[in-house]
């Protein structure tokens, strides 16, 4: 309905029309929670014009108050809750009496998304790489534009905005592409991830009664529900602005093919890894002022990576988890290589690339129990019962049916070739090469699978809850 | 411009037009109702599936008081009845005969404020919403007769209601209202509005159906929302009930449901002067899983009803009469029960009113 209303006004109605939609879907929600976005965008949007001429330390002063308003906004409503409740606990230990005061209150969709792509708007300005945008109602729409506003991916000006000002010209090939892509990401999502949740969400759910391998097993199928959960909205939200004629950044470059955690995080949320690589690892110093700074930068990282996530401390650790291998990683650098050398595998080995990819892939696993476990004391239970030898629990549930096993297992085949062919040419490269009516029988043919081997149950993406 | 480029365009416009009024025809319930099937006669569990296999010769019997209840009919507040009933789809449905809710009236000669769950589901959630105040002791007594069926018992009374929640929930209620005109027309419950005309409109019905039945005859493979069946007798079953059916009951969540719906009548009692009668229906699995499943129930309804009764509170047992019957007391398509198991119920609600109030 949006792409044919937007291919039906002229460019100047574009952007309200887009504004008008986007405000829309993120009141279908809560509705007044728009008026929290409403002033973040004022805040931001007048910062960027004030930040612009101003100098010196005025200038800082100026971002610093769009920060303060960005994140002050975002710790209220995700983080107000999780410190009172450790202030409580804090103070029980102490022996003071103290009632946490909680916030009845659901965290507005999609806020962590929005202010940090608001305060990347606000620093590229501060940093003189972008013009302050004169046009409030351009600006509002990088904030809201509907297909990343609530998972991202998290968008620089730089990309966004000119793309804006620009007239769109109707190309079928952006269409057809766009719908493709969202094809594509919505078979990711309710073939693959929304049928190994029904693995996933029992085994998690009480992990007591899933030891040995249904809680191995539903470990794995998080491992890749994940990543067909998230990847596969990206998916969605870059189909949809491609429809419109809009180019978003990817977000998700086979993360399971890396073969180091250094990789891995090049590949795997890609608009949030740059983030913050740009804007909290590059101004710590990177890594340009020894081991220890370097180190300490990782840590910091990592650890706000965990909180941004989710206020739990389960989600801290998972953030310390990548830290350490993040650490241990370039110590053992040279030592790896030494190994490498000495038993005569070269870099480009196959033997070596599997090794290295499989070791790194079991190291992202084990991260993934403190992001699903939702709190310590769970993921001690889930590490205790994957230890436990004797079998509790079905291995599959019986929601999952031999048939949705079939096709499970056949779509995550599909989607290793699909990675695979990806790596040799990139998918819209074969597309193009094949002929259209072949084109056009893949493309039923994706529809029926899904229809088929899909599960339709209204089951939010994973990261919406971020 | 190429021609393809034309004729994708124009395919767009044409969906997009569609897609355009199907936006509209969500927000108007007249609208949605006249370009969506009426597969509902035939049973809510046959429209779900929409597998030709199930369909039954002849829809099932209509009545003239389906969903109809108290605050429809344009009464006030619910404690100005002194018997009130709140139930869901049980209570209400109608299938040619009286409906539960107005058989008990009948009978007990005594008028009752009926609320429909489905329709006012602050109510369902919280009770105590019912009543504007607290009031002092009664000087007669007065009922609350809460109908719910058995899938539903384990989240809905997972959590203690205490009637700080109440004034919590109306508080907030009252702080932010939009214009009914702009939430109708905007907000209102548009995923379900949406998803029945996706899935029922005139257009993709029979499409969703060819595909279902195919589905079916090749891979006997079932829709997310009734994954059971058993073709001799052809019986469809609900997703909630199989979720239901195969979650753990352990004693441990059977006296914490127990404390709990306990606590709601002692707080019905102490501030707003009713007596609790819980009648706990049981769900079409518990009663017939023998045709779709292996595993054994649970007994988690009896259970309860144990629990309920050890801690003083007023609960009509059905599973036990219910048990005795040869009819089939749901229908075949349908996750709702037939008339003969409504007039069981009312039997067994009076039973248990009368052995707890002698005279």
């Amino acid at each position: 309905m949006t792409t044919a209303w937007f291919y039906a006004v002229k460019h100047r109605f574009r952007w309200p029309l887009l504004l008008l939609f986007s405000c829309y879907f993120y009141m279908v929600f809560v509705p007044k929670y728009i008026l929290i976005l409403f002033a973040l965008i004022l805040i931001d949007y007048i910062a960027g014009l004030v930040i612009e001429p101003a100098q010196g330390l005025r200038r800082k002063i100026f971002l610093v108050i769009s920060l303060v308003a960005n994140i002050g906004m975002l710790s209220f409503f995700k983080y107000f809750n999780f410190a009172e409740m450790e202030a409580g606990r804090l103070f029980a230990w102490l022996g003071i009496g103290f009632q946490p005061s909680l916030l009845n209150v659901l965290l507005p969709i999609g806020l962590s998304f929005h202010t940090f792509q608001s305060i990347s708007y606000t620093i590229e300005v501060y940093r003189g790489n972008y013009r302050a945008e004169r046009h409030i109602g351009i600006y509002a729409l990088y904030v809201l534009f509907y297909p990343q506003m609530v998972a991202g991916p998290i968008e620089r000006p730089q990309n966004l905005l000119p793309q804006f000002h620009t007239p769109v010209i109707f190309h079928s090939m952006n269409v057809i592409s766009g719908v493709e892509l969202m094809l594509w990401g919505l078979f990711k999502k309710a073939v693959i991830a929304d049928n190994l949740a029904l693995i996933v969400d029992p085994a998690f759910q009480n992990p007591k009664a899933h030891t040995g391998w249904p809680i191995i097993l539903a470990t794995y199928a998080f491992a890749f529900q994940i990543y067909c959960d998230f990847s596969g909205y990206t998916d969605i939200a870059r189909g949809a602005a491609r429809t419109l004629g809009y180019h978003l950044m990817l977000n998700f470059d086979r993360p399971y093919h890396a073969r180091s955690m250094a990789e891995f995080w090049r590949r795997w949320h890609i608009s949030l890894s740059t983030w913050f690589r740009d804007y909290v690892y590059f101004p710590l110093g990177g890594n340009r002022h020894g081991k220890g700074k370097h180190y300490r930068n990782l840590i910091i990282v990592f650890l706000i990576s965990g909180l941004w996530h989710g206020a739990s401390w389960s989600f801290v650790a998972w953030g310390a988890l990548h830290a350490i291998y993040m650490i241990f990683g370039q110590e053992t650098h040279g030592l790896r290589e030494d190994l490498w050398n000495a038993v005569g595998l070269a870099a480009n080995i196959p033997v070596r690339i599997v090794t290295a990819t499989v070791i790194t892939f079991h190291l992202v696993w084990i991260s993934w129990v403190f992001f699903r476990a939702g709190s310590l004391h769970r993921v001690k239970e889930v590490f205790s019962s994957m230890l436990t030898l004797t079998q509790g629990g079905a291995l599959f549930p019986s929601q999952l049916d031999n048939f949705h096993r079939v096709g499970l297992a056949l779509s995550m085949l599909l989607l290793a070739a699909a990675h695979l062919i990806q790596r040799r040419c990139g998918f819209r490269d074969l597309a193009s090469r094949l002929p259209g009516f072949f084109h056009l029988g893949l493309f039923c043919g994706g529809i029926i699978w899904t229809l088929l081997w899909g599960q339709f149950e209204s089951r939010d993406f994973i990261y919406f809850q971020f | 411009m190429s021609r393809s480029d034309k004729i994708i365009k124009s395919l767009i416009y044409v969906l997009g037009g569609l897609a355009t009024i199907g936006f509209l025809v969500t927000k108007n319930a007249a609208l949605l109702e006249w370009v969506t099937t009426r597969d509902y006669g035939y049973g809510d569990l046959y429209r779900f599936s929409k597998i030709k296999r199930f369909k039954p010769s002849s829809p099932l019997p209509a009545g003239k008081f389906a969903d109809q209840d108290s605050i429809d009919q344009g009464k006030q507040r619910p404690d100005k009845g002194d018997e009130i009933l709140l139930g869901d789809s049980f209570s209400f449905a109608d299938y040619g005969e009286t409906p539960f809710h107005m058989q008990l009236q009948k009978e007990l000669q005594l008028p009752i404020f009926s609320v429909y769950a489905n329709q006012h589901e602050a109510f369902w959630h919280n009770p105590y919403l019912m009543f504007d105040s607290r009031t002092s002791q009664p000087k007669f007594k007065k009922l609350l007769v809460y109908e719910i069926v058995e899938r539903n018992i384990p989240w809905h009374f997972a959590n203690p209601l205490t009637t700080n929640q109440f004034a919590q929930e109306a508080a907030r209620a009252s702080s932010f209202r939009l214009s009914p005109i702009i939430k109708q027309y905007l907000f209102d419950n548009s995923e379900a509005r949406h998803e029945a005309l996706l899935k029922h409109n005139f257009i993709t019905a029979p499409a969703i159906t060819l595909f279902n039945s195919a589905a079916f005859e090749l891979f006997r493979q079932m829709p997310a929302e009734t994954p059971l069946y058993s073709v001799k007798p052809p019986f469809l079953f609900y997703r909630q009930d199989q979720e239901c059916f195969q979650a753990v009951h352990d004693e441990e969540l059977v006296a914490h449901l127990a404390d709990n719906i306990a606590l709601l009548d002692r707080n019905l009692k102490e501030y707003f002067g009713y007596t609790l009668v819980l009648v706990p229906i049981p769900d079409k699995l518990t009663l017939y899983s023998q045709y779709a499943l292996d595993k054994r129930y649970d007994n988690f309804l009896p259970r309860l009803c144990f629990a309920l009764k050890a801690r003083g509170v007023c609960t009509v047992e059905l599973l036990p009469e219910f048990r005795q019957q040869t009819e089939f007391l749901f229908w075949p398509t349908d996750n709702h029960w037939n008339n003969k198991a409504i007039r069981i119920a009312v039997e067994q609600t009076l039973k248990t009113l009368r052995q707890a109030n002698p005279g």
